[in-house]
């Protein structure tokens, strides 16, 4: 009996801790995104005001994505094709709490990074900006409509396991 | 050396041709549906490859301002950009103005890359023609591509290792090549630079900032850099600075002729014949040529 009800304590913890992960990743995400605002803001300052090469203007964010990009650009290989090798790189990837269409946003900011003149990067820049803090609020909303929800449910989602097994 | 690291930039046979090549080259230069043409330091050229598009064109362009077409981009209004080993790439094609007032390059059509040279000793022949008691402001004047640049760079460089404080203003980035504020050739222990901003105000931080003895300046043109350089002769700073002027006489009429009329430089060199080799020396005082 008491075995059992080790068994079912086990059961009702784990799914209980699954939830709460998924939950969390929801707050990662939020967390992500701010990061790369944050970056991007660096990289248009660093960039329109500082005019620094787009290495050291990578380097200078002090995000580890775009410091990866940094590492990577040489003269035959541009800033968008260092962001396609960092981002689809298991080990090197920081973002991967990020969807899709968040990635596909900073992989068009870098698909044009550095190819133009001033005013078209601050353009470039802020429009890339203004769209992550779209994502950013959405993400923080659905955050914390989550962050309870999915540890509830994973409590429940034991609770069933174990009335089932038992 | 700068020539092979040149060479990064350009495929096949192109790029093994650079890399394979003994002698000294002085451009290279591409041409929209031409192939890539290299002309030698010691004269001659010769055409590599397949012909080039526009495409493949502003792709070297491209790389070659490190994939940072913003940074260039008030060069880029002039005609060149610099790249961070201090090669100046002279840029052909279309400008437009969008917004009325800033001219942009709409499309590149030519690329003349010229590969920056440090010869050093090379100035040693002028100055001890130029060996007085005291130092003398000097000009150096010849057609494009007869080195005097170079000549510049090693006198800042003999002047600084002699113990004077020498200033460089370095509008285009082509006397010390500062790469992230780092100069890319020996300029010298005493040597402070300031570039990247117009002759003129360069002239005007460096003797506010940086209290130097000499100042090295590179190919003066217009009237801001005339007042520079007379205030800076005023404090009792020597100059030394170059000119476009393939004759005494061609730089006499021109803009900053009236600067050896006024006597701010006491010897002009012209240079001629191959690179670097002194054609005739002029020694000048007020009211021009003594």
């Amino acid at each position: 009996m008491s075995l059992k009800l080790l068994l079912a304590a086990c059961i009702v913890a784990a799914c209980t801790m699954g939830g709460r992960a998924m939950a969390l990743s929801a707050k990662q995400r939020c967390s992500q995104l701010m990061q790369t605002i944050e970056a991007v803001r660096v990289l248009k300052i660093q960039i329109t005001v500082v005019l620094a090469p787009i290495r050291i203007a990578l380097s200078s964010t002090g995000f580890p994505p775009f410091q990866a990009v940094a590492g990577k650009t040489r003269a035959d290989i541009s800033a968008a094709d260092a962001w396609q090798e960092v981002s689809t790189a298991k080990d090197e990837c920081f973002v991967n709490c990020l969807n899709e269409s968040e990635r596909n946003c900073i992989g068009q900011m870098f698909a044009h990074l550095g190819g133009s003149g001033r005013t078209a990067q601050e353009e470039l820049l802020a429009s890339c900006c203004d769209q992550l803090q779209i994502a950013l609020t959405d993400a923080c909303g659905r955050a914390k409509e989550v962050s309870k929800l999915y540890t509830s449910l994973g409590f429940l989602l034991g609770m069933c396991i174990v009335i089932l097994i038992i | 050396m700068l020539q092979q690291e040149l060479a990064r930039y350009f495929s096949d046979p192109v790029c093994s041709h650079i890399l394979s090549e003994d002698k000294p080259i002085s451009e290279i230069r591409l041409r929209v549906n031409r192939p890539v043409q290299l002309v030698y330091f010691a004269g001659g050229d010769c055409f590599l490859g397949e012909a080039m598009d526009t495409q493949q064109i502003w792709t070297i362009a491209l790389s070659m301002m490190g994939h940072s077409v913003y940074a260039c981009e008030d060069e880029l209004a002039r005609g060149y950009f610099t790249m961070s080993n201090g090669c100046r790439v002279g840029v052909g094609g279309s400008f437009s103005t969008p917004d009325g007032k800033k001219y942009q390059l709409k499309n590149v059509s030519s690329l003349c890359i010229r590969i920056a040279r440090d010869v050093i000793g090379c100035a040693e022949k002028i100055m001890k023609k130029l060996a007085s008691a005291e130092l003398s402001s000097t000009l150096i004047l010849s057609a494009p591509g007869k080195g005097k640049t170079t000549i510049l760079r090693d006198m800042a460089r003999i002047y600084s290792d002699m113990g004077y404080r020498v200033g460089i203003a370095d509008e285009r980035h082509e006397i010390a090549a500062c790469a992230n504020g780092s100069p890319s050739f020996d300029i010298g222990a005493r040597s402070d630079v300031v570039d990247g901003c117009p002759k003129a105000m360069a002239i005007e931080m460096l003797i506010r900032s940086m209290s130097p003895q000499i100042i090295v300046t590179d190919e003066i043109g217009n009237p801001d850099d005339c007042r520079a350089i007379r205030e800076a002769v005023r404090k009792g700073i020597c100059l030394m600075a170059s000119a476009h002027a393939s004759s005494f006489e061609e730089f006499e009429c021109s803009r900053t002729g009236v600067l050896l009329r006024e006597g701010l430089f006491r010897y002009a060199i012209l240079l001629g014949g191959k690179p670097g080799q002194i054609q005739q020396i002029r020694q000048y005082g007020r009211g021009g040529q003594t």
